[in-house]
């Protein structure tokens, strides 16, 4: 017979536990001071006491021990990956044969234990697994507290069927260590058999600066494949080889490649380790190339003020850094001096249009007409080539400049112009007044305050290279009237993946000298040329949320770029509200971006199921919508592919945890989980004795006693 | 030899076509105490033309600080032999916002015991920056490397230093010249030089031309020769210039 305890349990709250102490205390204290009899003093005592007591609702309670089941989580890594074949030659992947070994042993398990099925992913999945729990978790570390969180769940053992693929790069977090400690990792795919060769990390920075060499580590695992040869190549893009190394295979080796960002922005690459020509595992990276300083190389023809004052601007920018060569004598010039007494050095064409180019990012051609020194189509084509890949020319005009200058004899320069250039010397010692167009200069320097009515007041322009007209697709940006008709005073076009910009007015200096006596104008010189200048870069935006996509150390992150009203990058405190949803299969889900700097909010991803998604993100500041962004990605069906599992990370995971880790291979051998069944209470009868009659007898008897024994005293 | 012979032939009507792209240059016109610079003027232009690329045009126009001409001109140039006397604070304040723009101003002494002007000079001087002193150019001062490198005083006196400066910025707004730069170029009826230069000479006189041009030259590149990608040659001259004297 199961043995019964009683138990006194008091169901009081703190303020009547107050209150029965109080009552007693000043009871006691009244009764102390009291000059009734002894025996009616104990009467009123116990009186006191009981009714204390009842204060404090007395509950008796009637307990019997029995013994329960103990819980155990099955939790699985329904990511990306774990779609993929367990090992090659099979037609199973990793979540199907998780299924099948539940199937084979669900019936068992349930006997012994209090069965609770969960898998975790980004996003849910309600047909994976039947009865399952969805866990809306990207990242393995997150699952423990979304899981007690959401489900108030924390079972005596926790088994995590995962590949160890989509390793987090998060710190360990020790605050829920007691969940790590009663975990065991299942590792799915670790079969001793399986021969593979994995990327298992790609160490590189994430940000490098232009033309710098970056180094990229690539560590390799691999199993079965001890002294085979093996080939590591690195690509870009467009699948052009930047490097490659020979490999004698090992179970880690560690190979690294040094190579340079060729443009600002996200430069991809593939890192690829194959075996006889056959790539048995890829990986790509991301690395944010910036341009640590725009270097800008600035050639001037002839000294004059537009030099001094431009060179003066470009000189004051932090972010430039300017190599600029001026030519200040003609071949005919008679000096009558000894080569000691000049300051002059030679004229470096070849290093400027040959051997050098590729470092500048702009190339400033001021006034200069080749043909003075001699520059052939070598050197023009070079210039040209310079641009196609990405860098930018701008050309300041003047009388050795345009048409004045030949251009229009060499087809590559005529053919790279954003404007035809009429047959004749161009340049006219004219007096003119820039006129604004709509365009992403002129309306950075509207965002900046100068308006149309900025330009009425700017002084005119003195001499000008006069074009025929614009060719298709040139954007011009400033304008000028003579002789009635308008005229290009700044134009833009592409020219492959590169920019040029032709200014043919080289007085600009004069909107600089006359802010000495134009308020209205202050600034607008350095404004100008920034904007034109930025504009080169591709460093000015004036659109202001972008919405893309990096890889940083291995996260894969979506990015959002927000700048506030005034164009600078918005913080926390700009009232920026962001909703973002990502839709896969038909559901739309909620997606958090959080901030990251000043400009910037995240978001993490990790491959989610195959098939094609997107990501939309609407961005509002202060209730206003100022801007909505959608960004789609396709991921690939891997059902059929067997993808290696990063096993020496969940083994390193369960030894730093305190968890452990069982290959997937020993585990469907059947595995031990070591659990006692639990011994729990449970209540049987429950009794609240301020209700009890007992009491109300106690107390009744109590006042009558005292009645009897006051008559006797003569009290009454 | 063919190529060398089109190229001059190219130069030669390079430079015939880059007479429609002048640099302009005013005087400043502060009384008859500031003859100025207007008579030699086109001896100069002829000079710095003849050795450099840049082509100064032929005129000198003359501009008071009453108007806002001033601004119309990247550099301006004051030469006097007295005080001309204080300017007023609205002829200041311009020219202190012509210079705090970019503008460029070159002042020369033509008095040989000219303590009255040169206290003008740094009297006006300090009124225009009032936080700069005017100082002797270093001798690692751009204008000094513009185009000649000059390492000895020349002029038509050996009176101050090879030229003070007021620095603001990067750069030297105003230089200045206590040796007369300007009287060594002006003749007389026969062509001769009119006034002699001492102690040095004709030297002192060629010398005192290389200075001015590279004034010229100082105020369109400003400290372009100071950039890292001449120093190596410039330090190589120097040694070989100061070793030879």
């Amino acid at each position: 017979m199961e043995e019964i305890r009683r138990v006194i349990s008091f169901g009081s709250g703190d303020f009547f536990i107050f209150v029965s102490f109080i009552v007693f205390v000043l009871g006691c204290g009244a009764l102390k001071f009291s000059k009734i009899p002894v025996k009616i003093r104990l009467f009123r005592f116990f009186t006191l006491l009981i009714f204390s007591f009842l204060l404090l609702s007395p509950v008796l309670l009637k307990k019997r021990e029995i013994s329960k089941k103990p819980v155990l989580g099955l939790i699985l890594d329904a990511r990306y990956s774990m779609h993929s074949k367990e090992k090659p030659g099979t037609r199973f992947t990793k979540i199907g044969v998780f299924k099948k070994w539940l199937d084979s042993n669900r019936e068992k398990l349930e006997k012994k234990y209090d069965l609770k099925i969960f898998y975790f992913s980004a996003f849910g999945d309600e047909h994976i697994i039947e009865g399952a729990k969805h866990i809306a978790a990207d990242d393995i570390y997150d699952v423990p507290e979304k899981l007690i969180v959401n489900y108030g769940i924390n079972a005596d053992k926790f088994v995590f069927f995962t590949d160890g693929n989509n390793a987090t790069t998060k710190n360990f977090p020790h605050v829920l260590s007691q969940f790590w400690k009663k975990t065991v990792f299942v590792g799915m795919g670790d079969y001793p058999e399986v021969r593979w060769i994995r990327i298992e990390k790609i160490a590189y920075p994430s940000f490098a600066f232009m033309h710098m060499p970056v180094k990229i580590s690539v560590h390799i695992t691999s199993r079965g494949h001890d002294g085979e040869r093996a080939t590591l190549g690195i690509f870009d893009e467009s699948g052009g080889k930047v490097s490659e190394h020979a490999l004698e295979l090992s179970e880690n080796l560690i190979s690294s490649f040094t190579v340079r960002g060729r443009a600002p922005g996200e430069n991809i690459f593939d890192v690829c380790v194959s075996i006889n020509g056959k790539c048995k595992d890829r990986k790509r990276i991301a690395i944010d190339i910036k341009r640590e300083k725009t270097r800008v190389m600035y050639l001037c023809g002839r000294p004059d003020f537009e030099y001094s004052f431009l060179r003066d601007y470009l000189k004051s920018r932090e972010s430039i850094e300017l190599i600029s060569f001026n030519i200040l004598r003609d071949a005919a010039d008679v000096i009558n001096a000894r080569d000691a007494e000049i300051a002059l050095i030679p004229f470096p064409v070849n290093e400027i249009f040959l051997k050098d180019i590729s470092l500048f990012d702009i190339f400033i051609l001021h006034n200069f007409d080749f043909r003075r020194f001699n520059i052939g189509q070598t050197y023009i084509k070079s210039l040209e080539t310079f641009v196609k890949e990405g860098a930018s020319l701008l050309i300041i005009g003047g009388n050795a400049a345009f048409s004045s200058g030949g251009y229009g004899k060499s087809a590559i320069l005529a053919n790279m112009l954003p404007v035809v250039l009429s047959a004749k010397p161009d340049y006219r010692d004219v007096k003119v007044k820039a006129k604004p167009f709509p365009h992403p200069v002129t309306g950075f320097l509207k965002k900046a305050g100068y308006d149309e009515k900025t330009f009425e007041k700017l002084p005119r322009l003195e001499g000008v290279n006069v074009f025929v007209g614009a060719k298709k697709g040139t954007r011009i940006f400033l304008s000028f009237k003579l002789d009635g008709q308008e005229h290009i005073l700044a134009a833009e076009k592409k020219y492959g993946k590169g920019r040029i910009i032709v200014l043919p007015g080289p007085s600009t200096w004069r909107w600089k000298i006359k802010e000495g006596i134009l308020p209205q104008i202050s600034g607008f010189y350095d404004k100008f040329w920034q904007a034109v200048l930025d504009y080169l870069t591709g460093e000015m935006t004036l659109e202001r949320v972008k919405l893309f996509y990096r890889s940083d150390k291995g996260k894969h992150e979506v990015c959002l770029k927000v700048l506030d009203k005034f164009l600078n990058p918005a913080t926390d405190k700009s009232g920026i509200k962001i909703n973002a949803f990502a839709f896969h299969d038909g559901r739309k889900e909620k997606i958090n971006f959080t901030f990251a700097k000043p400009g910037l909010f995240v978001t993490e991803i990790s491959p989610w199921r195959a098939g094609k998604r997107s990501l939309t993100a609407s961005v509002y500041e202060s209730g206003r919508l100022i801007g909505r962004k959608k960004l789609k990605f396709k991921f690939a069906d891997i059902s059929g592919k067997y993808i290696p599992g990063n096993f020496a990370f969940i083994a390193s995971l369960a030894e730093r945890s305190g968890a452990k880790y069982v290959p997937f291979s020993k585990f469907q051998r059947g595995y031990e989980f070591q659990m006692k069944e639990k011994v729990a209470e449970i209540i049987v009868s429950k009794k609240d004795l301020l209700s009890s009659a007992a009491f109300f007898i106690i107390i009744i008897m109590l006042m009558a006693g005292e009645w009897i024994v006051a008559r006797l005293c003569g009290y009454l | 030899m063919k190529g060398k012979i089109i190229l001059t032939v190219l130069l030669c009507l390079n430079v015939a076509m880059a007479a429609s792209q002048k640099f302009e240059v005013a005087e400043l016109n502060l009384g008859p105490q500031c003859p100025g610079a207007a008579d030699v003027y086109k001896d100069i232009v002829s000079y710095i033309s003849r050795k450099t690329s840049l082509i100064p045009s032929d005129t000198l126009p003359k501009v008071d600080l009453s108007t806002d001409a001033i601004f119309n001109y990247g550099m301006l140039l004051l030469s006097c032999n007295l005080s001309p006397g204080s300017l007023d604070y609205f002829s200041l304040l311009r020219l202190r916002k012509y210079l705090m723009s970019g503008g460029f101003l070159f002042i020369n002494n033509l008095s040989p015991a000219g303590e009255e002007f040169d206290d003008w000079v740094r009297r006006t001087a300090n009124l225009l920056f009032p936080m700069e002193n005017i100082r002797p150019v270093s001798e690692k001062h751009a204008v000094l490397r513009s185009f000649f490198l000059i390492n000895k005083r020349g002029g038509r006196f050996s009176i101050g230093p090879i030229l003070e400066s007021v620095n603001y910025g990067t750069k030297s707004p105003i230089i200045y010249s206590r040796n007369d730069i300007i009287s060594i170029w002006r003749k007389d009826s026969t062509g001769g030089y009119l006034y002699p230069c001492l102690p040095g000479g004709e030297d002192q006189r060629e010398i005192g031309k290389r200075i001015l041009l590279n004034i010229f030259i100082y105020s369109v590149t400003g400290t372009y020769k100071l950039d890292a990608v001449h120093q190596p040659y410039i330090i190589r001259k120097m040694r070989i210039l100061n070793g030879g004297n």
